[in-house]
């Protein structure tokens, strides 16, 4: 009885908001791939740029539970930035390859 | 349990059973206490079971998830950073390719000028492309006759496919250049019969575009004179680089000839304004361009229509003697172009492209 009570103290668990922030990366990445491929927006941005925004969040609540393990929140925070930073990178790097004057 | 157990339980609790009765009482309760607490274990043990069971389970997912999502993750980054590599390539070097193309159009095709404007470029995995409109200068318009497209796998030009040329004038020049189609001879070379006849044919009020060649070579600024105040003007001038006099390249190919434009604006030496706004004459120019070329000679090469520049054996021979000219390309009224048929400096002469009359 005294082993299940510690056992429910202990970061046992991943949170779902964890996982939710890495799904909603990797369904922006999805998005990322098309447009880097078609250098088009064959799917509407308007729909998949807030998801990294919305990942980023989910990682930040899944941190906030401290009864829970939070590598997924930490896995899905880090992959949504980046999701953010290549995006970034590829629209400035677009707009230098040739400035217009 | 029977209803004389109950009995006997009742008088036990109310101590009216004889002491031998009393002790036998209490070792058949005894004995329920340790049933009881064999259950009490019994259930625990099932309990503790079934956790165990989901807690496998959890893992299990768990386990699939983090695999599933690391390798989705590797497998989806590789497209977008690869992407990124390439657009990061390309900043600061396809203004340089683009340059060193227009560059070469400038400096091989005779009278043609790149469209004014931004080209349109774009940028794919690890190649770029661009269309350059391309114009000649006849009588008072700037007349459109064609359009090559281009295409860099990094940064070399995907020859021979490309460039790819389209023209939209009556006789384009060739893709791989012929003597038939030389228009331009140096003054120690053998030249055919002039085009006075065919100049002669057309009527008033028609404007061409006409390759001249001297009877021998000049310094631009003792040729320029040569047109007076006429509205016929200057627009391109073929050097003499110490290979035209056989017409043919060091390995033996025929060569077109290479020269400069006239026009003093710097920006038609490239689309990008002010790339060579150095304030230099366009014989200072001609030679800069001459030398940036030469370190880009094979995509210069792959992008001119003939096959042979040489640039070094040019440039070490422009270094030696400076740039002398030994013919051009005019454009203006037909009239006016006839009137310098006596003139003894003109050699040879050969009709281009002819308009009517579109002077404002």
């Amino acid at each position: 009885m005294e082993l299940q009570v510690k056992g429910g103290n202990t970061r046992q668990s991943e949170t779902r908001f964890g996982m939710a922030s890495i799904i909603l990366a990797l369904i922006f990445l999805v998005f990322l791939n098309a447009l880097v491929l078609t250098e088009r927006m064959i799917l509407p941005g308007g729909l998949f740029m807030p998801l990294p925004g919305i990942g980023l969040l989910c990682g930040l609540i899944g941190l906030a539970r401290f009864r829970k393990k939070f590598s997924y929140s930490v896995f899905g925070i880090l992959l949504n930035g980046a999701c953010y930073v290549i995006l970034f990178l590829y629209f400035v790097a677009s707009l230098s390859v040739y400035p217009v004057p | 349990m029977t209803d004389e157990f109950k009995e006997r339980l009742k008088r036990y609790h109310e101590g009216q059973l004889s002491a031998d009765e009393e002790a036998e009482m209490e070792r058949e309760l005894d004995k329920f206490d340790v049933y009881q607490s064999f259950l009490d274990e019994q259930e625990e043990e099932d309990h503790t079971e079934i956790n165990s069971q989901e807690v496998i389970r959890k893992g299990w997912f768990h386990q699939r998830f983090s695999i599933i999502a690391t390798v989705l993750t590797i497998l989806l980054l590789i497209i977008p950073l690869l992407g990124l590599s390439s657009k990061i390539y390309y900043v600061g070097k396809a203004s340089d390719l683009v340059d060193l193309t227009t560059k070469t159009v400038y400096l091989t095709e005779p009278n043609v000028t790149v469209g004014e404007g931004q080209l349109d470029v774009n940028d794919h995995f690890f190649n770029m492309s661009f269309t350059m409109d391309l114009y000649k200068q006849v009588g008072g318009e700037k007349v459109r006759i064609g359009e090559w497209d281009v295409l860099y796998d990094l940064n070399r030009v995907d020859y021979p496919d490309y460039p790819n040329r389209n023209y939209v004038i009556e006789n384009p020049p060739l893709d791989i250049p012929r003597p038939e189609e030389k228009k331009l001879y140096h003054p120690d070379e053998y030249a055919p019969s002039s085009g006075w006849d065919q100049l002669e044919q057309l009527p008033d009020g028609t404007v061409a575009e006409v390759y001249i060649s001297f009877d021998q070579l000049y310094r631009e600024s003792d040729i320029k004179e040569l047109l007076g105040q006429m509205r016929t003007d200057w627009q391109w001038f073929a050097v003499n680089t110490g290979l035209e006099q056989n017409g043919k390249s060091v390995e033996g190919g025929y060569m077109t000839p290479i020269g400069y434009p006239s026009e003093s604006n710097a920006r038609d030496w490239s689309p990008r304004e002010g790339i060579d706004d150095r304030g230099n004459s366009n014989e200072e120019q001609f030679l800069r361009v001459m030398k940036e070329l030469e370190d880009y000679e094979q995509q210069a090469t792959d992008i001119a229509r003939t096959k042979w520049l040489d640039l070094k054996e040019r440039n070490d021979y422009l270094d030696e003697n400076g740039v002398e000219v030994y013919g051009a390309v005019i454009t203006g009224p037909v009239e006016e172009l006839l009137s310098l048929k006596e003139r003894r400096e003109i050699r040879n002469m050969k009709v281009g492209e002819v308009r009517l009359w579109n002077y404002k």
